[in-house]
């Protein structure tokens, strides 16, 4: 209880403090604290202190508003409203824990206080603490029976303890409670029988469940989930014909959703193709003009069968002129059968269009228009693209953008066609071409910077999104407060080619940020989504948030982190030894001078331009700030700036990649790569059982991959070697490596490797890094091994090229230049167009230009002569 | 979202304003572009739902049995894992070789029955 009472007119005025604050009328509620407060009696009144600093705080005076709720806290410690209102600015400063803490001694000193009750469940919700969000809960259903929001909080908690049935029990004797009349519309009651059947759905009762749906059927508002949810209910049930007849009248509702003709076949269990076909063939007399009828047969037929309904398919495509019409092929193309059927059709179309502009020469009937031709050759282009024919695949679509220069597509198939074929700087001037087509286009101005990205060409990627962002601020500003993440991933990658490690690192953090707020965004909807009773949208959201950082986005900003740090753990960044850094050692003097003008050269230029841009950040910054004092955004306090340098120079990279591990370990536990950082990282911390946790994780998804061989190489004989490991250490080793490989020796392991996998070059690559890494005199045996590009070999691709070309350059097979030079000329023979497979030289000879901006790049041009 | 400017229908009951209240734009400069008027809304106070049905004894009865059945199970477990003997060293060792808290690695020992070898490979699974 506070220690001092207010008179009755004071106390009047207190009330109406907190009645401003729940209604947001925050310089009201100023007014009045500052009216007790002028009063010399209580002028030092705890409570009215710790309110006004709540309030200030809202308005955006975070430091005042802590100084004056600690006053107030300290002139009145046994006030639950002090502690409480330290709480609440703790929570908004996200510093839950302590928030936690403040909630628990308000409560010391009033336990049954509702608000604080309440807001202590919405901290637990928000942290997960689900055993105790269910006790407070409990409270608040004891203390306040007669309210919704108790039993709907209640049976939540039960709920996400995965406790299904007393959920649904709780939620029944709510239910009970509503009296609603049949006949009224109530969308609430609707949203409360839904969620009420998820519950008894994912409690395993289905019997009870269908009878609920039944029972309920009219009062539910969402009529498509009613029927949805009794097709999957009767099918569980086993009761086909009555769902054969549901998935029947869905079809009616939607012929082009695709699980409705998966629920059909479920029920009706064809016993054979042709039978299973009849389903679909009864579609197409039904909806003539349905697309998914006629294209999901493609999974399961084969040949002739295939064959035909392939035609039908295409034809009807390709005459409309529809693009994606290659995008919903693709996943054939994992059966060769089918790619050779789609590839003979298909050039057959083109031939017969083109010499007597039918689909086939037998064909009676009308003439197709010219624009079918171009699809066919759109199409195949893109076919052979996907399967490594690029040279073909630039035939067609040069031909296609012979005759139809304007299309937009067709540039941008080109463009991707030269990035498969690891040309990204033509990539990029094709998608740039594309681009110039249509400047008020969205989607094609950010694929165009994305592939200016990939080409290392930032600046000119930030220039192509400005014309989009806010006017008046930096583009890659508002980029980051939209949380727009693709281009900031790229922007990280782009970073770390050019060894700009800070600028990188900076990137990645700021998409980790993007999750944080993510995550503390959800605090909202604890109470909103109770009270608007969306249940099922809620608990949706609950389960997403969980797993929030599963999302590719976080997996490619934290792995690029993690990659950096681990680079920057082995080669730390002095200060003479700057982030331009070249590989020096093998340049004469001459060329020396020259890039050591050149260096200085850059600086410069960089050093005003950082000028430059500090002085804008400068007047960005006083903007801003005006803006905050202004508006009364925005709390929670500036998070520490992200400084590239300082990132750079990271003192401890190692627990910092560690920081980005953590959830991908907890997350992404079906990826092999996670595994594999994670022992990349535990290895140079020397934790070997943390090596032998990410080992076993990553052997588990797949004993064969050649990273984890190259892994589990180094990892035997760094336990080989240590001889100071503590004595339980030592015995998990030795007892879960023989009962997982048997034999450790390191050697043999490798040579046992080499010989089951010695046809496949990616397997060659790991055994032969293996080789010399255990033994350097095999050199020359080993750069044999990954050398090798016969045509008998499997899994050539551009990609393992480059890495064995990479390989052959960083010294991981020892100093190999001579063969590292003729595996290039051979790549480049088979890969002519791949940048990486270029003659030496080729680079300064072929630097693009954007938007025929040519400036810069003939300065450096220049300077360099 | 947690903080709003002052709502419109504001009264202004003093003329006496506090020195950062004059002069307020009326309009919040939005940081998305859509749906920041909705999203505003939701952090909007609203009075409690209250059920006016008078069976609610009955339900709360209903609750009542099921949980205390259940927190007797879940004392009973957390009783005999305490009885566990567990070595301080163990613990150590655990939390430096696996990076994990006091508290997970000593569950880990208990639930092993202080075995530090199970434990350990328990948790390289």
């Amino acid at each position: 209880m506070p220690t001092v009472t207010l008179p009755p007119k004071e106390n009047a005025l207190f009330k109406r403090i907190l009645r401003c604050y729940e209604h947001k009328q925050y310089r009201n509620g100023l007014k009045f604290c500052k009216q007790i407060l002028s009063n010399p009696k209580f002028s030092e009144h705890g409570e009215t202190l710790a309110m006004k600093g709540l309030t200030l705080n809202c308005l955006g005076k975070k430091e005042e508003a802590y100084e004056l709720v600690r006053r107030g806290l300290r002139n009145d410690l046994k006030s639950h409203v002090c502690w409480h209102v330290y709480g609440l600015l703790q929570r908004s400063d996200k510093k839950y824990d302590e928030a936690i803490k403040c909630y628990r001694n308000a409560l010391k000193w009033d336990k049954d206080n509702l608000q604080i009750l309440r807001d202590l469940s919405l901290l637990q919700i928000q942290m997960r603490d689900l055993e105790g969000y269910r006790e407070t809960r409990y409270q608040l259903l004891q203390l306040r029976p007669a309210q919704r929001a108790s039993w709907i909080g209640y049976a939540i908690a039960y709920h996400l303890l995965e406790d299904y049935e007393m959920a649904a029990k709780i939620i029944e004797e709510f239910r009970k409670t509503q009296q609603t009349s049949p006949d009224k519309v109530d969308y609430e009651y609707s949203e409360l029988l839904l969620y009420q059947n998820q519950v008894l759905r994912e409690a395993g009762l289905l019997k009870e469940a269908l009878e609920h749906l039944i029972t309920y059927e009219k009062q539910i508002c969402d009529k498509l989930a009613v029927e949805e949810t009794r097709g999957e209910l009767l099918l569980s049930l086993g009761r086909f014909e009555e769902a054969a007849d549901v998935y029947r009248r869905l079809q009616e509702r939607n012929p082009e959703n695709w699980s409705y003709y998966h629920g059909l076949e479920k029920s009706l269990k064809p016993a054979t193709t042709e039978e299973k076909l009849k389903i679909y063939e009864e579609a197409w007399v039904k909806f003539p003009k349905g697309l998914v009828p006629r294209r999901l047969p493609l999974n399961f037929l084969s040949g002739e069968k295939f064959r035909e309904c392939l035609d039908k398919y295409l034809r009807i495509n390709f005459s409309k002129g529809c693009p994606p019409v290659f995008t919903t092929l693709k996943p054939l193309y994992q059966d060769k059968d089918k790619v050779a059927i789609v590839e003979e059709l298909v050039v057959g179309f083109e031939t017969s269009l083109n010499s007597c502009r039918m689909f086939n020469p037998n064909d009676d009937g009308k003439e197709e228009p010219p624009t079918t031709l171009l699809w066919v050759q759109y199409f195949l282009a893109q076919h052979y693209d996907q399967i490594g024919q690029q040279t073909l695949a630039l035939e067609y679509i040069n031909a296609a953008i012979e005759s139809t220069p304007t299309l937009i597509e067709l540039f941008l198939v080109k463009a991707k066609i030269y990035k498969h074929a690891g040309n990204i700087r033509e990539a990029a001037r094709w998608m740039d071409e594309a681009q110039a087509l249509d400047t008020a286009d969205r989607f094609i101005n950010s694929k165009c910077a994305k592939y200016l990205l990939k080409a290392g060409l930032i600046k000119e990627a930030e220039e192509m999104c400005s014309k989009f962002t806010r006017e008046g601020a930096s583009a890659v500003e508002n980029l980051n407060e939209m949380q727009c993440m693709w281009f900031q991933t790229e922007c990280a990658l782009a970073y770390k080619s050019m060894k700009k490690y800070g600028d990188a690192l900076k990137k990645c953090h700021e998409i980790e940020r993007h999750f944080v707020e993510i995550t503390d965004d959800q605090f909202d909807f604890h109470t909103y989504c109770m009270r608007k009773m969306t249940l099922r949208s809620y608990v949706d959201l609950l389960k997403l948030e969980d797993v929030l950082r599963m999302h590719p986005f976080y997996y490619k900003a934290a792995s690029t982190a993690i990659q950096i740090y681990l680079n920057l753990h082995d080669n730390p960044l002095t200060d003479d030894n700057k982030e331009l850094q070249t590989d020096t050692g093998n340049l004469t003097d001459k060329e020396l001078k020259k890039l050591r003008n050149k260096q200085r050269r850059a600086q410069k230029k960089a050093q005003l331009e950082e000028e430059k841009k500090n002085a804008e950040k400068e007047k960005q910054l006083k903007n801003q700030k005006k803006k905050k004092e202004d508006d009364d955004e925005e709390i929670g306090g500036p998070k520490e700036e992200l400084i590239p340098e300082k990132l750079a120079k990271v003192e401890t990279p190692l627990d910092e990649a560690v920081k980005f591990l953590i959830p991908l370990k907890n997350l992404v536990k079906n990826k092999i790569e996670t595994h594999l950082l994670a022992f990349e990282i535990y290895f140079r911390k020397d934790k070997f059982l943390l090596m032998l946790q990410s080992v076993k994780r990553a052997y588990a998804i797949d004993p064969d991959h050649p990273w984890l061989h190259q892994c589990l190489v180094r990892f035997f004989k760094r336990v080989s070697e240590a001889k100071d490991a503590a004595n339980p250490v030592r015995t998990v080793l030795k007892q879960e490596i023989s009962r997982l490989f048997g034999d450790s020796n390191a050697k043999s392991f490798n040579q046992a490797f080499l010989s089951k996998h010695s046809n496949s070059i990616p397997h060659r690559l790991a055994a032969a890094k293996g080789m010399f890494f255990l033994d350097p005199s095999t050199q020359k045996k080993a750069v044999e091994l990954a050398a090798a590009l016969d045509e008998s070999l499997d899994n050539r691709s551009i990609q393992i090229c480059t890495d064995v070309l990479e390989s052959l350059r960083d010294g991981n097979l020892g100093n190999a230049t001579e063969t590292a030079e003729s595996y290039r000329a051979e790549c480049h023979k088979l890969y002519p167009y791949t940048l990486a497979f270029m003659p030496p030289g080729y680079e300064q000879i072929t630097k693009i230009a954007v938007n025929g901006d040519l400036s810069t790049e003939t300065e450096e041009l220049a300077n360099d002569m | 979202m947690d903080v709003n400017m002052a709502a419109e229908g504001d009264v202004d009951l003093d003329l006496e304003a506090e020195e950062n209240c004059s002069g307020k734009p009326a309009e919040k400069p939005r940081k998305h572009d859509s749906g920041a008027a909705d999203l505003e809304r939701v952090t909007d106070y609203a009075e409690e739902k209250e059920i006016s049905s008078s069976d609610l004894e009955t339900a709360m009865s209903v609750i009542g049995d099921r949980r205390s059945r259940e927190q007797k199970a879940k004392q009973e477990r957390e009783k005999e894992l305490a009885k566990v003997t567990i070595k301080k060293e163990d613990v150590e060792l655990i939390m430096a070789e696996m990076e994990i808290t006091r508290g997970v690695a000593e569950r880990s020992l208990r639930e092993h029955m202080g075995n530090v070898v199970e434990a350990l490979i328990a948790l390289t699974n």
